[in-house]
């Protein structure tokens, strides 16, 4: 006869980190937004939005667009792949079974 | 993972998304200009006696009404894109953000109504009501801004849409008067609620 045991919660580690859930937050929220906005929405600096980013991307959880804007620098725009997507609502529902097994 | 962990993360996801749809890039300032210059066309208008003409009246100076709030309109909504982004220059960030656009979207249906009454008022010689048409038609806009700016703009456009409706039925008087009160006394009220609020800065998960 075999037991029912409860496995504990796979939580994916790319997306555990904190500056790295607060970008995909933001991006779950907005179709796409500019490297200045997520900026602004999660306080990051230049250097750490830029590492965060690039481990997303290698992830294959957000997609990086430049564009040149009208001579100047190029500007960055990130959006969530649907790769993205499906981890980061796998992650909330990952989270809301470990609350709910303490909630009566 | 501990429950209260999983609390924690679902809550900084949260307030990230909140923080992602919420519009702050009103400047107050903007609103109080565009006040005074609803009570400067007011002043105007009543200084060269052009008052919105009675149901069925005749004669009127109609021309200079249309030259005085087609004036305001026109300078208020220069001053605000101007006002806008300077503001975004400033910040750092672009004026036509994602959510500017969303905003776009949310504020047009109201300007739209607004427009195509005036237009029906104008050919059915109903010059007297359009003072209410556009109190509602400027109201319903400010109630889609406030989907993303929050209550003060939900605010002013629930006093827009109030004061349009009691002067349509006739409950309070039209006219410049309803012009300076709402498009004059409202901005102004919005601007001080504007400037009186302060932003939380955004939690910064490299802490």
């Amino acid at each position: 006869m075999r037991l029912k045991t409860r496995t504990p919660e796979v939580l994916d580690r790319i997306i555990h980190e904190r500056a790295r859930l607060s970008i995909l937050s933001a991006l779950a929220a907005a179709e796409e937004l500019s490297f200045p906005e997520v900026q602004g929405i999660t306080g990051l600096t230049d250097g750490n939005l830029s590492v965060q980013l690039r481990t997303l991307e290698a992830a294959g959880y957000v997609a990086l667009r430049k564009s040149e804007a009208g001579g100047r620098s190029a500007r960055t725009a990130v959006r969530l792949t649907q790769a993205g997507r499906r981890a980061f609502r796998g992650y909330l529902e990952a989270l809301r079974r470990i609350i709910g097994k303490v909630r009566p | 993972m501990h429950p209260e962990q999983a609390e924690d993360q679902l809550a900084l996801i949260r307030a990230t998304m909140e923080r992602t749809t919420r519009f702050t890039g009103l400047p107050g300032y903007s609103c109080l200009i565009a006040g005074a210059l609803a009570l400067a066309g007011a002043g105007i208008a009543a200084l060269l006696g052009a008052e919105f003409p009675a149901r069925g009246a005749t004669g009127g100076r109609h021309a200079a009404l249309a030259w005085i709030w087609g004036a305001v309109c026109l300078a208020g909504a220069a001053q605000f894109v101007v006002l806008s982004v300077l503001a975004a220059a400033r910040q750092g960030r672009s004026a036509w953000s994602h959510l500017a656009r969303r905003v776009v979207v949310a504020v047009l249906p109201g300007l739209y109504v607004g427009a195509a009454l005036t237009e029906f008022a104008r050919r059915s010689d109903r010059l007297d009501i359009l003072p209410a048409l556009w109190c509602l038609g400027y109201g319903a806009s400010l109630l889609g801004l406030g989907l993303y700016a929050g209550w003060k703009a939900n605010v002013a456009g629930l006093l827009f849409l109030a004061a349009g409706s009691l002067a349509l039925l006739g409950a309070v008087p039209g006219g410049n008067l309803l012009m300076a009160v709402a498009f004059g006394g409202f901005h102004v009220l919005l601007g001080t609620l504007i400037l009186a609020g302060h932003d939380h800065a955004p939690e910064n998960p490299d802490a």
